[in-house]
């Protein structure tokens, strides 16, 4: 791993993130099954995930930038568009679905005046939907940042917003 | 073997195969879509689905290894259904816009729902929209046809190890595309991509809308353009060459191939093609026929021959040509003429890695096999990119590593392949004599060579061990910027190899003391005992396809047919004897030598053939010059270059595409090639211009057809054979020992302050001689030249992305534009060889081996400024 040249163009991990980075090395086969971890910390010192941060692990990792680019689409929890400071990230699964995500999708749109996938102009919100996120019992819900919201209502949406402003 | 049913049938199929391929080699056949005999299992697109007794759910056959007492059942109502319900599910995003779509005819969608399914659509729903992708200069990408079956992309990876495309975002969002997306593929463009797509979503610029598939005539044939002799057809149709295709089972590449390969073939029917026999009047080249020129070559021929002797006239011949049109060559040459001036491309480099070749393993015939180099345990790479000159050698390179084989490169740059390095060592320029003295020295002080062969050749090794002690690791080191420990690790590697193999390029060859070092390699080579071995090999490479050929053939002052010595008596019999016509004894002229003696008046005339030194040496050069002093030039090519606008008689030769016979590769394997098309408009297989050309000097030569020539070729190499010797290698390691000191000496080049950049001029991927400028594909992909620039170099010249620099030395000065790349070492620059203009070569002086004669032009040491346009 080496992370030399590449600082000029903007992007490079921090102490911490390429010191966790090379002790979760010690755990992994090989550099491709570490590419999970360090699109996270990427995600994570960069805000998103452009083309410059994937480069930067695809070079740190020496995997190739297609495959890292591949994996980081495949993936909803990573984020390849700049996003607003709260991600709203609602649930259209199955048991959401039956439970009513379509309609809270839409109020958080008028509410939010952003259509799925935009953000709002303040950049304080981007609305997203995704996949199951294995809260079905308390559907429907979503996932704001790092944070659950289960069993949403109307009245539950205005509370939550308001509480995030 | 394990033994299995597939439908009622005992099957025996080697434990661990694939079932598809199991039942295939019974004879069944189970339709598959993603699945690919060179891929890895997927199981993408479930169509190979199968019953299996005793397993739950259909299961899919290609991705299910046989195993003894299985019992499968391929075809039944429910497998029936099964896969028309799997072809509908494929259809739900596909058009069905067959007639429109480029693959029609060859699609395996469009075969498959032919035989299983119905070509109706029940799912209603808004499907995903891809606007048609032609944004790129040579892949059109249509998603909307695109099955997700992952062929391209694992081709890609596996195969090619490229990585380019990749398939992102996720579900029935799926697209294929390179990072990021992008339109442009900017890869490699080796088109195993397009090839492998089972529909028309990756479909060739080039093809497209030309012709359908059942209308084109496919011929095996040979690539002409460099070393690897590479297997592919040519599809053509009414005279045109349309499109290149691969079987993967067949040839040296096993169905890869590289961009010259696959997209380089129109240049046989370029229009600028030369289309009839020109002569000069006055001081226009005016068409006329073929029997008026002939006349008009046998007349000057014969009188110069009267008045100044046969060997005022001389030949080159290019690299590019098959076995027999160089064999008959210097036959006319040696017999219709009476001289042997003859020399060819090879002497740019080539010769050399020959030369030292021959001098060590003597009359055996040098074979090395690609083979060798896939299946190698430690490969040693010096001095070439490997991947950009000779792409499928490369390949082979890139498998072996990817397997586990160590993998020691070595180069003045960082090249591609040292991204499958397990060392890779970037030395300085001009310092890869210490470089390899260094690893021979490693190898006898820290006695890592072969004990047995110590004991043989005790006295060599003895007499190199007190010629490499001279050398110390701190000089190694100061020269090759290489430390003591990695030169010592390498030597290790490579000496513990059970299959080593050496690969050397242009930047020994065509350098200072390439014979030289080529020896100190073989050296190499014999101390480790990495010589004669199974799975061992020493692989120079070339770039020209025939350049092996052009030497064994004798196209070559000191060879004669078979690597005969033709300053040998006995050799020139053995020949004579044959031809029934005595060989002149008069030793004969290397290239360079035949320009000095133009220039000193001795040569009159000049025979070239598919070279072009008035566009491809120096301009500076006294080379140069002497092309404008001679009393009569005839140049036989497929196009009008700057050589033929001096000549006095141009003849249009054929291309590989329009004539049969044989190339050498560098492995030594002579491979067929067979006319696909006539020959364009009045042009002649070279052969057919030699006989009729030999006729008119009053020594006949007549053959029925290239195959009569190849009979007398393989008449001729069996005689020279025949003559055996005992171990050739023993025997130079006693000869050579008194000339050990001199192969091991070492010549210093020191850039003048003045002109501090060294500039190395070399071939690149998308290019390989002229031949590839006349093509369309390589140059929608390249169509410029770019210089290499190491970033820091840039920084202090203020130069950016796109600017022009300013080369200067005492040759003059020349304009091209930039590429900052880390890959260059700082101090150096790179331009590609192959393109004429801005003439980058002139700054460069023409260099001559002092051995082999070789004479060759590849770098110069320059000043280096931003040029500021003038507004």
């Amino acid at each position: 791993m080496e992370d030399t040249n590449i600082e000029k163009k903007g992007y490079a991990f921090s102490k911490e993130g390429m010191n966790i980075l090379k002790e979760m090395m010690k755990d992994y086969p090989s550099s491709d099954a570490l590419l999970l971890p360090a699109l996270y910390i990427a995600q994570e010192e960069f805000g998103h995930l452009d083309s410059g941060a994937l480069q930067y692990v695809a070079d740190v990792l020496k995997v190739p930038r297609s495959k890292v680019f591949g994996v980081a689409t495949y993936y909803t929890m990573y984020k390849t568009k700049p996003t607003g400071k709260h991600l709203v990230q609602v649930c259209t699964n199955l048991s959401c679905s039956l439970l009513g995500a379509d309609h809270i999708l839409k109020y958080l749109e008028n509410k939010l005046g952003i259509k799925v996938g935009e953000t709002t102009h303040d950049k304080k919100f981007t609305l997203i939907t995704v996949e199951c996120l294995g809260s079905c019992g308390t559907a429907p819900m979503m996932q704001v940042n790092d944070t659950y919201y289960e069993n949403l209502t109307e009245e539950g949406i205005d509370r939550i917003l308001e509480g995030l402003k | 073997m394990v033994k299995l049913t597939i439908n009622n049938k005992i099957v025996e199929a080697p434990d661990g195969m694939l079932l598809t391929e199991a039942a295939k080699m019974a004879g069944i056949e189970i339709p598959t879509l993603c699945y690919h005999p060179e891929l890895q299992p997927y199981g993408g697109c479930r169509l190979c689905l199968v019953r299996i007794e005793k397993m739950p759910k259909l299961q899919t056959a290609c991705t299910t290894r046989v195993c003894d007492n299985m019992v499968v059942t391929t075809e039944s109502p429910e497998i029936a259904k099964a896969r028309k319900g799997m072809l509908e599910f494929v259809l739900t995003y596909h058009p069905l816009d067959c007639p429109i779509c480029d693959k029609g005819g060859e699609c395996e969608l469009q075969n498959l729902v032919f035989k299983f399914g119905s070509g109706f659509r029940r799912y209603a729903e808004d499907i995903e929209e891809y606007t048609i992708d032609t944004n790129d200069p040579l892949i059109d990408r249509e998603l909307d046809r695109c099955v997700r079956c992952l062929r391209c992309v694992r081709v890609c990876d596996e195969v090619q190890g490229v990585t380019n495309l990749t398939a992102y975002n996720r579900g029935s969002h799926t697209e294929i595309g390179p990072f990021m997306g992008g339109s442009i593929f900017d890869c490699e463009y080796c088109g195993s991509c397009v090839a492998i797509c089972p529909v028309g979503a990756l479909t060739s610029k080039l093809f497209k809308y030309k012709a359908r598939p059942w209308q084109t005539k496919r011929t095996d044939t040979i690539c002409t353009y460099c070393g690897c002799g590479c297997q592919f057809a040519l599809e053509t149709r009414d005279g045109d060459v349309l499109r290149v295709v691969t079987d993967y089972e067949k040839g040296v590449n096993e169905g890869s191939l590289c961009t010259r390969g696959r997209f380089g073939y129109s240049f046989v029917n370029n229009k600028k093609r030369l289309t009839a026999p020109l002569i000069k009047t006055n001081t226009k080249l005016e068409p006329t026929s073929w029997d008026e020129a002939t006349d008009i070559i046998a007349d000057r021929f014969k009188k110069i021959i009267e008045n100044n002797g046969p060997d005022a006239i001389a030949g080159i011949i290019t690299g590019h040509c098959t076995n027999e049109d160089i064999y008959l060559f210097q036959k006319f040459m040696r017999l219709a003429i009476g001289t042997n001036n003859i020399d060819s491309a090879a002497r740019f480099g080539y010769v050399n890695a020959m030369s030292a070749i021959k001098q060590v393993i003597g009359s055996k015939r040098f074979e090395a096999s690609l083979d060798d180099v896939a299946n190698a345990d430690v490969i040693l790479s010096i001095s070439t990119n490997i991947t950009e000159v000779n792409p499928i050698a490369g390949l082979k390179v890139r498998r072996a590593a990817k397997r586990g084989a160590v993998l020691i490169v070595a180069d003045v740059q960082d090249t591609d392949i040292a991204k499958f390095a397990s060392q890779n060592l970037i030395i300085k320029s001009g310092s890869e004599r210490w470089f390899i003295h260094g690893l021979v020295k490693a190898v006898i002080e820290k006695g890592f060579y072969d004990k047995k062969i110590y004991k043989d050749y005790k006295k060599f090794i003895d007499n190199l061990e007190n010629i490499v002690k001279g050398l110390s690791f701190k000089e190694i080191e100061e020269k090759t910027g290489i430390s003591e420990k990695d030169i010592i690790e390498a030597a290790k590697a490579y000496s513990k190899a059970k299959k080593g193999v050496i690969i050397f390029g242009q930047g020994i060859t065509h350098q200072q003391d390439g014979y030289k070092s080529s020896l100190n390699l073989l050296d190499l080579c014999i101390i480790t005992g990495n010589i004669d071995s199974k799975g061992t090999a020493i692989l120079p490479l070339c770039d020209e396809n025939n350049e092996y050929g052009a030497l064994e053939m004798g196209a070559a002052p000191e060879f004669l047919s078979g690597f005969l010595n033709a300053g040998a008596a006995k050799d020139r019999e053995i020949i004579s004897k044959i031809w029934d016509k005595k060989i002149p004894a008069k030793k004969g002229l290397t290239m360079p030598e035949i320009f000095n003696g133009i220039l000193k008046g001795k040569i009159k005339a000049l025979y070239i053939i598919g070279e072009n030194p008035a566009g491809t040496f120096p301009q500076k050069s006294e080379f140069y010059e002497a092309l404008q002093k001679l009393d009569f030039l005839v140049c036989q090519d497929l196009f009008p270059t700057a050589t033929c606008e001096l000549a006095d008689v141009v003849l249009p030769a054929s291309s590989f595409a329009e004539k049969d016979g044989t190339f050498t590769n560098m492995e030594g394997r002579a491979q067929k090639i067979e006319a696909a098309i006539n020959p364009v408009g009045d042009s002649r297989p070279d052969w057919q211009i030699f006989s009729a050309l030999s006729e008119k000097m009053g020594y006949p030569m007549d053959y029925d057809n290239a195959d009569a020539i190849l009979k007398e070729i393989a008449q001729v190499i069996e005689g020279c054979n025949s003559k055996g010797e005992g171990s050739a290698i023993e025997n130079y390691v006693k000869t050579s020992v008194k000339e050990l000191r001199a192969i091991y000496e070492r010549k210093e080049e020191k850039a003048p302050a003045k002109f501090p950049f060294k500039l190395m001029l070399g071939p690149v991927l998308f290019h390989s001689g002229k031949l590839s400028g006349y093509s369309e594909g390589p140059v929608r992909i390249l169509p410029e030249g770019r210089l290499k620039i190491n970033p820091n170099d840039a920084d202090r010249l203020g130069i950016i992305e796109g600017d022009k620099a300013l080369l200067k030395n005492a040759n003059g000065e020349v304009k091209v534009k930039v590429e900052i790349t880390d890959r260059m070492p700082e101090g150096l620059l790179f331009y590609p060889e192959h393109f004429m203009y801005p003439a980058v070569r002139n700054l460069c002086k023409i260099d001559i081996d002092k051995d082999t004669k070789a004479n060759y032009f590849k770098s110069a040491f320059v000043a280096v400024e931003r040029h500021v346009p003038e507004h």
